[in-house]
């Protein structure tokens, strides 16, 4: 029978067999030494690799997200715990101009192999600094890949990839994930980052989508499939580098796209996606493409008022149902 | 505790000859890279002439293993690190024969990790972080490789330097801080924003403080050799405020109205070149005709290097497209 793991289970299996494998893989974060990490993905890491290797830093994310670089650009190979992944944005001088730019920069002198783990989006009350979801900020660097995985299985094998990877990757995972049970090969694998996958065949509508929507759409598919509405979900897994032709080819079969994802709409990856069709195959579309996002606002504290701010199954069905009705 | 102010000079026949014609040739090649960079170029170039002696006293410590993280007037930093003259004019000048192959540096981004030079970010403040993970990257590795973090009064008031000294401390990591105190930063006299002596903040972290006279070439040379035994023998960060004085303005074409009348011909009576020529003259160290030598040496060399770097071509613009990734 297939083993199946938490998502969380598959990222801590993950870290653990290339830290065995590399030496130079150092893991560190605010809480990420003996307590396990905020969301208990670097659970028994100090155990097995001893403080020098799997520590806890001050809550300095400057020094953490800066700190990584002079690491990776003397030989070791950090995977940093933002903790949050808005925590980012107090780090964001040394990750989007120290991490993203110091090969380019510098001529190409140096490499750069840093992961940056932020755990991302709605949790239940978080608040509107503690719920967000960066990607599209970073698909506005050049110089960072993103990794943003929607499976345990995918997890573990982005995380093996970014952590072998010469450049900085910005790995989200999705806190409402952490406990998502799938299969999950023992063995080490990697996923190759820019190679979407198909979540579900379809020949009426490309839905594209990613992290925790991943779960929400393909559920609004199942309901659309009972009246009869093909959707295809493809899930790029990676946002940098981006498998454009993939999701080309499916729109070019399908002729109606829809974009979800938990992040704001206005300027959110859904709006580059948008434009990659207009420029690329506008007259491949049936309809016009619909984006169904978080609305433009920060997210609320209250977990009651959550689920009103960010793409629920009927919104995606309304979609659904508006490609098809032109 | 009151920092403590080398006051008692070290007699010149306790430091090898070798290191004393060393660091007087290494003040003459920065100065005279200067004077003649001065007349090819303008506007982003942030001299640090009269700084000289804080790089040279400190490089004549360092090692080509260890890491150099130079400031915004640094260029004396890279020059005593020991890159030749003709790689830093071809990167002003944009050429393939730079360390950064074409991609332009100046003040920022020269790099050679065959040095230890591991480059500056154009941000200030923005090397701190790095500082602390080349130094983690040492330790860990189980070398006795020091980093060298210099900066300017005015980046000592970013977070960053807080958060690193802070955490470089707990970790007791090789590194070592060194403030060149200009008096100004860009306009803005030091005494507007900055509270109390930089080296006195290393008390708040357990770090050994000094305050240095850095237009003296042998006290910058005595408390480096202070702080690199501290770092390298394991018993963490050490941070030297060296009190130095600024002969030009923030950039080429400043007209300095923000300094009062006759303070830019004042500091010039400090000219760390003049006191140490003089000096060496007075304590019988060299013969005006060795010095001379040394001297008319120089002048050929920086006509050479200049003449090399005019010689390299400027690179293909597909170059626009290279370094991004590894």
């Amino acid at each position: 029978m297939a083993r199946v793991l938490s998502y969380r289970e598959a990222l801590n299996e993950a870290l653990k067999q290339e830290m065995r494998r590399d030496p130079m893989i150092v893991s560190f974060g605010e809480d990420v030494g003996i307590w396990g990490g905020g969301f208990k993905v670097t659970k028994g890491l100090t155990d097995e690799f001893g403080a020098e290797r799997n520590f806890d830093s001050p809550i300095s994310e400057n020094a953490v997200a800066g700190g990584a670089v002079g690491m990776a650009i003397t030989g070791l190979r950090p995977v940093v715990d933002l903790q949050f992944a808005d925590c980012c944005l107090v780090a964001m001088d040394e990750i989007y101009n120290r991490a993203a730019k110091w090969r380019y920069m510098h001529g190409g002198n140096f490499k750069v192999p840093v992961v940056f783990r932020g755990p991302m989006g709605v949790i239940g009350g978080a608040g509107a600094e503690h719920s967000q979801c960066p990607e599209s900020i970073f698909m506005h660097c050049p110089g960072i890949k993103i990794a943003i995985p929607a499976t345990p299985y995918d997890a573990k094998g982005l995380m093996i990839t970014a952590i072998r990877d010469d450049n900085p990757v910005l790995f989200l995972e999705h806190k409402m994930l952490y406990d998502m049970k799938g299969e999950v090969t023992e063995e080490s694998y990697e996923i190759p980052f820019g190679k979407a996958i198909v979540r579900r065949e379809g020949t009426d509508i490309t839905l594209v989508t990613w992290s925790m929507m991943v779960k929400t759409s393909l559920e609004a598919a199942e309901q659309a499939a009972k009246s009869d509405v093909s959707v295809e979900v493809i899930d790029p897994r990676t946002l940098n580098p981006l498998d454009k032709e993939s999701i080309l080819a499916s729109l070019r079969k399908t002729g109606r796209l829809i974009v979800v994802h938990e992040a704001a709409k206005t300027s959110g990856a859904g709006a580059e996606l948008s434009a990659i069709v207009a420029e690329d195959a506008l007259y491949d579309l049936k309809a016009p493409i619909r984006r169904v996002c978080a609305k433009d606002i920060p997210i609320p504290q209250s977990g009651y008022l959550e689920p009103f701010c960010i793409p629920q199954v009927a919104d995606v069905l309304v979609a659904i149902h508006d490609v098809m009705a032109v | 505790m009151s920092p403590k102010v080398a006051v008692n000079r070290a007699k010149l026949n306790e430091i090898p000859r070798e290191k004393l014609m060393w660091m007087y040739e290494m003040i003459v090649r920065s100065r005279r890279f200067d004077d003649k960079l001065l007349t090819i170029i303008s506007g982003f170039y942030h001299s640090g002439m009269g700084q000289e002696a804080t790089g040279v006293g400190t490089c004549a410590h360092l090692r080509p293993q260890d890491y150099l993280l130079y400031d915004h007037r640094g260029c004396t930093q890279v020059i005593a690190k020991g890159l030749p003259l003709k790689k830093i004019f071809a990167d002003f000048l944009c050429r393939i024969g730079g360390t950064c192959k074409g991609k332009g540096a100046g003040i920022v981004h020269i790099a050679d990790p065959s040095l230890g030079i591991l480059g500056q970010p154009g941000m200030l403040g923005g090397s701190f972080a790095l500082a602390f993970g080349a130094a983690y990257s040492a330790k860990f590795r189980k070398t006795d490789q020091v980093a060298v973090c210099f900066f300017g009064d005015g980046t000592s008031n970013r977070g960053t330097f807080h958060e690193t000294i802070n955490w470089a401390s707990v970790q007791k990591v090789p590194l070592v801080f060194i403030c060149e105190n200009n008096k100004y930063g860009m306009s803005v006299p030091s005494k507007l924003v900055t509270a109390g002596r930089i080296a006195d903040r290393g008390l708040a972290f357990d770090v050994p403080g000094e305050l240095v006279d850095g237009q003296d070439v042998i006290a910058m040379y005595e408390a480096a050799g202070r702080a690199t035994s501290h770092a390298r023998s394991g018993k963490g960060p050490y941070l030297i405020e060296a009190d130095t004085l600024r002969f030009r303005g923030h950039y080429v074409g400043d007209n300095q109205t923000s300094r009062p009348a006759g303070e830019t011909e004042e500091v010039k009576k400090r000219d760390p070149l003049v006191l140490y020529r003089c000096r060496l003259l007075d304590e019988k160290i060299a013969q005006e005709e060795e010095l001379a030598r040394v001297d008319q040496d120089i002048v050929t060399e920086v006509e050479q290097a200049l003449k090399w770097a005019n010689e390299s071509p400027k690179p293909d613009p597909s170059i626009i497209y290279d370094h991004l990734y590894a």
